[in-house]
């Protein structure tokens, strides 16, 4: 706290304001003079100490140090200017009169005293705010280049006096010295951003062109040399916003713009020659170098429009083998190199399936034949080869073959035969009528290894993979467009999956035009993109349903009041609304009760959501845990009762239970259920979920220790459960895969199942009816739901960006690359 | 033979009818008579492509009435088989044409120095099957050899009172050697055997390869003596096998050995005509297994353990113009496919129906190996294996806690075989609800303890808000009317479902199903148990101040 010099004793009157008489002379005390008072006070002080203020008094410039006097700052002016507007009233008012004598004297409180005294105002010679003492210390501070101190100094001003116009070109200077220290540091982009600071608050703060072009100029130079033309346009535009008139804009524009024509040029050059891969990316290249117009802009977009490229921003490229399940990656690739015999084309309750290569497919015979009439001939934007019946057949031939590694049992269960009519036609004939023709043929048609009698690759792909790095996969149209077709006729030719370190480098790529195709877009990104009007923001046409499995070799999750347990413990609601989609609305997600999407044919409405319940998830995890104990405890029954019949005593097992209870807990007491293990799929928001969700097994004292998969050979065997996301466009073929991991549809892995639920999964495949099948399902989900098992968790709309340019695309896509052979890009 | 000479029309593509003329019966007699008692060396083999040894000459020179009184006359473990081989040979022997008449020579000698006197052989080329290639014999059917279907024109290929046994042998000639297959049809019961097969690369092993597969392939032929119990209530069967006084020169040719299965067949003759079938009864799952041969005293007779699926077998009843024959098959493969399909609807496959295969002779007997578990496949099939010294297993197939049926079953001796199953499901699937009915009963009563426990305790620390709303999410917790509707509703519907389907077995299922839950809930909800509960609330509510009136409890 501050301190008088001394203790000197001056004549003062005062009185203190308990005693409400005026002001007299009744103590006398010794004050400094200001001379005696130490100037200018030290940074720490002024950091630390409480607001006073000095009162100078016209009696020898003597000083009080007071407390805080209001208003402020500026007090004494201030009060000396409302006295003199006061007195030059003639006629005043009450309030008026009495304001002015309330002017007319200064109430002040000593340091330290908590009396108050009143001064006459004639009697004051000038009052220093404690503010006046922080500006003289920011000056010295800032001559002295302590930027660090000044601005500590300078903020706490503005908190004692906001937007206080003394501070402000301190402040202003304050910048200008921080951003010369950052350019002297090396850290151009600090001191820009400074710069741009200090020219918002004052544009004509003198030296601030020459500091910011002379900063920007050897880094725009820079850039250019280097071919980052983004960065130099960007600089540049920094530059020219606050400068526009500086010399070095002009230059550099004019340069830029020279460059990107000459590239056109070159590209058009390319093109001609036939090199319409090389040109594009001239082409493209010359649209970073500069925003081109007129005849320029219109051969680039030709040159860009014969071989289009699409960009697509993908958080990885690792399939992470050890999952047992293919991963996004996977599923892409799947997606652009192999096209099955029949794909989705639309969902709503049901799903529809179109063809790429039948072109009509007749049931006769009440389904039991159906004809496939293949196409003979496609639009010429189709990249996919076209299928003889023979390939088709083989294809069918592999599936029914039970050696075969693609063996299919369901559809073997349903094919009794089928024959080739004629180069375009296949007969199949069933020893069952399938409910679902087209979907039991989602399959696609392979080349066979003619010495294995495997299949070695997809006959049928849109795509084929071209090249493949760490960050990149590059996929080429199968078959290229013609030439000589109008440039607006041709689609897109390449596809280039770009792979980003973090989301927010995703973002910013696309934000940037670095991308065209943002493929994942977060539940909570997706109206934030929407709104940014950078493209189009597209819901997928079904949502994601996130489930738990399980695994059917694992003893350990065999127990149902184990599952029921687990899923019990789950609190969907708040998982879903804080880490899923993060929004208290649910807007884009809602809790699920089933595999397959709410909106599905096959999601009964009488099955309730999932509930939450921890005391009940205790009480049938206790029962689980009861359930290991009971061979131990039959043993020790069994023993004692072998031991009384020798003995030669009365048995009766209800009795010995009660006498021996104590020594059966005992014996049974460390028999606990073991940990498990749950596999997670690598997005970063599901194992956030997944931990959440752990967390709360724990409270149950289950130990679930989860597993992220890695690059390994092999899929994982070693997990009792796994988190994943189901995306499923027929439940009635799709449930089995799901719920057992497996697609070797093989059903002895239903072993572990209850015969009624064997059953009832089985007859799936002989539903002879739509409404038959329905009912199956509505009871499946029914046994699920109470049993566990799987654990339906949620379902999650999904979003992809696209951004202007791109078009050609489904509004509602089934997947990322919907119709992809479609697309187009223009520049 | 005298002016009634023996005529016998070649075989034609269509049916065969031979014509014989009558044989005075004292002539036969004495004939026949000979023939039993000669030497097995003395009937040498023709030397003929197409002949016959002499005495299968004489007895193919017999007319069918006098084959009825034949039959009466000798007795069944005296008679040998008629036996006809037809064999074929198909492609050529690195170019040059396989001699078939040296083959033929070689095996009718191979086959007399196994059977000797066992078998009146007829060896020769088929007159119907043409070219007789190995995927004609291994694709043939039973209603390729006989087909009843149409009474005015019956297919009959080998009528029996010309053969007992015809045995399809077909030699192909690869370019690595000759493939050989072998299939047995038994005439009396209209079985065909499946194939057996082998392979050599030589051309002069053909002959001895055909009658090892023709030795394979043979099948015994038995009948019913009679049916006994031991001292302890065991049952046993005698059947005599044909020709069982008549030693086999080749030990290897036995027709039976211990443990041998029988295959059961009941032949139901014309009352008017005794030497005609009437209808032939095949009986599926039921099979004797041979303990014991008697090669001695009554020799050809076997004692066996009959095995049968229900608690009854008609096989062993009497009656009138009843045979009751049976085959002994020996395993042809390592293991079987059976095929489990359901009763009401034949084209649906049970498809992952649990099996466990139970090793023991009689349904009663002690298990001599561990239970193997199988589960039927996406097409109802189970593959089940052939394992040493256990030539028959039990399949006990399950559904849900049901045992459904118990059946024996002789793996290897049939590839396929086909299982018909009651249907199941309507209990079944009320196994299911019940089970799902039980959850939630267990739940609601852990339930009532946690929140129960929580009440006492609140009531303890005297915590009068926690214990009203314990209280109240105690009374949430559905009631015992609520379960009682609940189990009204499942058993309302299966017993809906079960009267449409007029399956009655279900329908008593389901209320046994369901009155067994009724009784749970009795135990759950008792009377007593809710006043004790009332008189334990009313204390806790008692014991913070709270009014009695707000009772929590209704169950």
């Amino acid at each position: 706290m501050f301190r008088l010099p001394g203790m000197i004793l001056v004549l003062l009157t005062v009185v203190a304001a308990v005693r409400p008489v005026a002001l007299r002379a009744q103590e006398e005390l010794t004050l400094p003079t200001l001379d005696d008072m130490e100037r200018p006070l030290s940074f720490e002080e002024l950091m630390e100490a409480e607001r006073f203020d000095w009162v100078v008094l016209k009696e020898s410039s003597r000083v009080l140090v007071v407390e805080a006097l209001l208003p402020r700052p500026n007090t004494f002016e201030r009060l000396t200017e409302e006295r003199k507007k006061l007195e030059s009233i003639r006629r005043r008012t009450q309030d008026e009169s009495r304001r002015l004598s309330e002017v007319k004297l200064l109430k002040i409180s000593l340091l330290g005293d908590p009396d108050e005294y009143q001064l006459k105002m004639e009697d004051v010679e000038n009052i220093i705010n404690f503010e006046v003492f922080m500006l003289e210390r920011i000056d010295l501070l800032l001559d002295a280049d302590e930027t660090t101190k000044a601005f500590d100094l300078l903020q706490r001003l503005d908190a004692y006096v906001p937007d206080w116009e003394e501070a402000v070109p301190r402040f202003n200077r304050l910048l200008y010295l921080e951003a010369t220290r950052h350019a002297r540091d090396g850290s151009p982009v600090a001191a820009m951003a400074l710069l741009e600071q200090l020219h918002d608050r004052a544009p004509e703060f003198s030296g601030l062109s020459d500091a910011m072009g002379g900063l920007l100029s050897p880094l725009i130079s820079q850039a250019i040399d280097n071919g980052e033309y983004r960065e130099a346009r960007w600089l540049l535009r920094r530059l020219s916003r606050r400068f526009p008139d500086y010399p070095m804009v002009g230059q550099v524009t004019q340069r830029l713009r020279s460059l990107a024509a000459a590239e056109v040029s070159r590209a058009v050059e390319l093109s001609r020659n036939g090199s319409r891969r090389e040109a594009s990316d001239v082409a493209r290249v010359a649209g970073h170098i500069w925003p081109l117009t007129g005849r320029i802009r219109s051969e680039r977009s030709e040159v860009m429009a014969l071989h289009q490229v699409v960009r697509v921003a993908v958080p990885t490229l690792d399939d992470k083998s050890s999952f047992p399940v293919p991963l996004r990656p996977e599923l892409r690739h799947r997606e652009l190199v192999s096209v099955p015999l029949f794909e989705a084309d639309s969902v709503n309750e049901i799903t529809h399936y179109r063809s790429a290569f039948i072109e009509e497919w007749e049931p006769q015979d009440l389904g039991r034949v159906v004809t496939f009439s293949l196409r003979t001939n496609q639009p010429y934007w189709q990249p996919q080869p076209l299928l003889s019946a023979g390939q088709v057949a083989d294809a069918l031939a592999v599936r029914l073959n039970p050696d075969s590694d693609n063996f299919d049992p369901r559809l073997a269960s349903f094919v009794a035969g089928y024959s080739v009519r004629s180069p375009s036609s296949i007969e199949i004939r069933f020893s069952r009528v399938p409910l679902n023709l087209a979907a039991m043929f989602r399959f696609p048609v392979h080349l066979r290894d003619m010495e294995s009698g495997g299949e070695v690759a997809a006959l049928a792909g849109r795509f084929d993979l071209v090249e493949a790095t760490d960050d990149q996969r590059l996929y080429a149209r199968h078959s290229p467009e013609p030439e000589g077709l109008l440039p607006d006729q041709y689609h897109v030719a390449e596809i280039l999956e770009q792979k980003y370190e973090s989301r927010h480098l995703e973002i910013q790529a696309f934000r940037r035009g670095e991308v065209d195709v943002l493929p994942y877009l977060r539940p909570w990104e997706a109206d934030a993109i929407r709104d940014s009007e950078l493209g189009s923001v597209l819901q997928f046409a079904a949502p994601d349903n996130h489930v738990i499995v399980f695994n059917p070799h694992r003893e350990a999750v065999q127990n149902p009041q184990l599952r029921r347990a687990l899923s019990l413990a789950i609190p969907r609601e708040i998982i879903l609304k804080r880490i899923i989609l993060q929004d208290e609305a649910m807007k884009y997600g809602r809790v699920s009760s089933a595999a397959w999407p709410q909106a599905s044919y096959a999601s009964s409405p009488l099955v309730e959501d999932p509930k939450f319940d921890l005391r009940l998830a205790f009480a049938l995890k206790f029962a689980a845990e009861e359930q290991l104990k009971i061979p131990v405890k039959q043993q020790l029954v069994a023993e004692a009762r072998a031991a009384a019949r020798e003995a030669g005593e009365d048995w009766v097992e209800s009795v010995w239970r009660a006498q021996n209870a104590e020594m059966l807990r005992e014996a049974t007491a460390e028999i606990k259920l073991p940990p498990l293990t749950m596999l997670c799929d690598p997005d970063p928001v599901m194992q956030e979920a997944a931990e959440k969700m752990a967390e709360f097994w724990g409270r149950l004292g289950l130990d679930v220790q989860l597993v992220y998969p890695d690059s390994a050979d092999e899929p994982s065997t070693d997990w009792d459960m796994m988190y994943r996301r189901v995306r499923m466009e027929e439940p009635l073929l799709d449930l089995w895969p799901v719920l057992l991991t497996d697609h070797s549809l093989d059903v002895s892995l239903l072993a572990g199942y209850p015969d009624w639920m064997r059953q009832d999964l089985t007859g799936l495949d002989y539903a002879g009816s739509f409404r038959v099948a329905r009912n199956r399902l509505f009871r499946i989900e029914r046994n699920i739901a109470a049993q566990a098992f799987l654990i339906p968790l949620w379902e999650v709309e999904q979003f992809i960006a696209f951004r202007h340019g791109i078009s050609g695309f489904r509004e509602r896509p089934l997947s990322v690359y919907d119709d992809v052979q479609r697309w187009v890009v223009k520049p | 033979m005298g002016g009634e000479a023996v005529t016998r029309v070649p075989f034609g593509f269509g049916r065969r009818t031979p014509v014989v003329t009558r044989l005075p019966g004292l002539l036969l007699l004495l004939f026949l008579c000979l023939l039993s008692t000669a030497p097995a060396t003395a009937q040498s083999p023709g030397a003929s492509d197409a002949g016959r040894v002499a005495g299968d000459e004489s007895a193919d020179e017999i007319h069918p009435k006098d084959r009825k009184s034949l039959d009466d006359v000798i007795p069944f473990n005296l008679k040998p088989y008629r036996v006809r081989v037809e064999v074929s040979l198909t492609g050529t022997d690195r170019g040059r044409s396989v001699n078939a008449a040296t083959v033929r020579r070689e095996l009718r000698r191979a086959l007399h120095r196994m059977y000797g006197r066992l078998w009146e052989l007829d060896l020769g080329k088929s007159d119907w099957l043409i070219p007789g290639t190995v995927a004609q014999i291994a694709d043939l059917q039973k209603t390729d050899l006989i087909d009843m279907r149409n009474e005015e024109d019956p297919l009959i290929r080998y009528p029996e009172t010309e053969v007992d046994k015809t045995m399809l042998v077909a030699v192909a000639a690869t370019s690595a050697g000759f493939e050989i297959i072998c299939r047995e049809y038994d005439v009396r019961t209209q079985d065909l055997a499946p194939a057996r097969r082998a392979f050599t690369p030589d051309a002069r092993g053909i002959a001895s390869e055909s009658a090892r597969l023709i030795r394979d392939s043979f099948r015994s032929y038995l009948k019913f003596l009679r049916r006994y119990e031991d001292d302890s209530g065991v049952a046993f069967m005698e059947l005599q096998v044909q020709g069982g006084e008549i030693v086999v020169p080749d030990p290897s040719a036995e027709q039976l050995r211990e443990n041998d299965v029988l295959r059961p067949f009941q032949r139901f003759m014309s009352r008017t005509d005794g030497a005609r079938l009437r209808q032939l009864r095949s009986l599926p799952f039921t099979y004797i297994r041979v303990l014991s041969i008697d090669r001695e005293v009554r020799r050809g007779v076997a004692t066996g353990a009959v095995l049968m699926h229900g608690p009854v077998t008609p096989f062993g009843m009497r009656g009138r113009s009843l045979e009751q024959v049976a085959l002994c098959q020996r395993p042809t493969a390592d293991s079987s496919v059976v095929k489990l399909i359901q009763r009401s609807a034949e084209e649906r496959p049970l498809v992952s129906q649990r099996v466990t295969l139970v090793y023991k002779l009689r349904l009663r007997d002690e298990e001599t190996r561990e239970q193997e578990r199988l589960v039927s496949d996406r097409n109802g099939h189970l593959r089940i294996p052939l394992t040493a010294d256990h030539p028959t297993v039990w399949m006990y197939i399950y559904s849900g806690r049901l045992l459904l049926a118990r059946i024996p079953y002789a793996p290897g001796i049939l590839p396929v075989d086909t299982v018909t199953l009651p249907d199941d499901s309507i209990r079944l699937s009320v196994e299911g609800d019940l089970q799902l009915f039980r959850d939630q009963l267990v739940d609601a009563v852990a339930l009532r303890e946690v929140h129960f426990s929580l009440a006492r305790q609140a009531a303890d620390e005297g915590r009068a808000e926690d214990l009203q709303q314990h209280l109240e999410d105690y009374a949430k917790i559905p009631q015992v009317e609520s379960f009682r509707k609940s189990l009204a509703l499942i058993r309302v519907e299966a017993v809906n479902r079960a009267v449409e389907e007029r399956n009655l077995p279900a329908q008593r299922a389901v209320e046994r199903l369901c009155r067994g839950m009724e009784q749970s809930l009795d135990v759950f909800f008792s009377d007593e148990k809710r006043i004790d509960r009332e008189e334990e609330l009313s204390t806790l509510k008692a014991r913070v101040g709270l009014p009695a009136a707000a009772s929590a409890d209704e169950g």
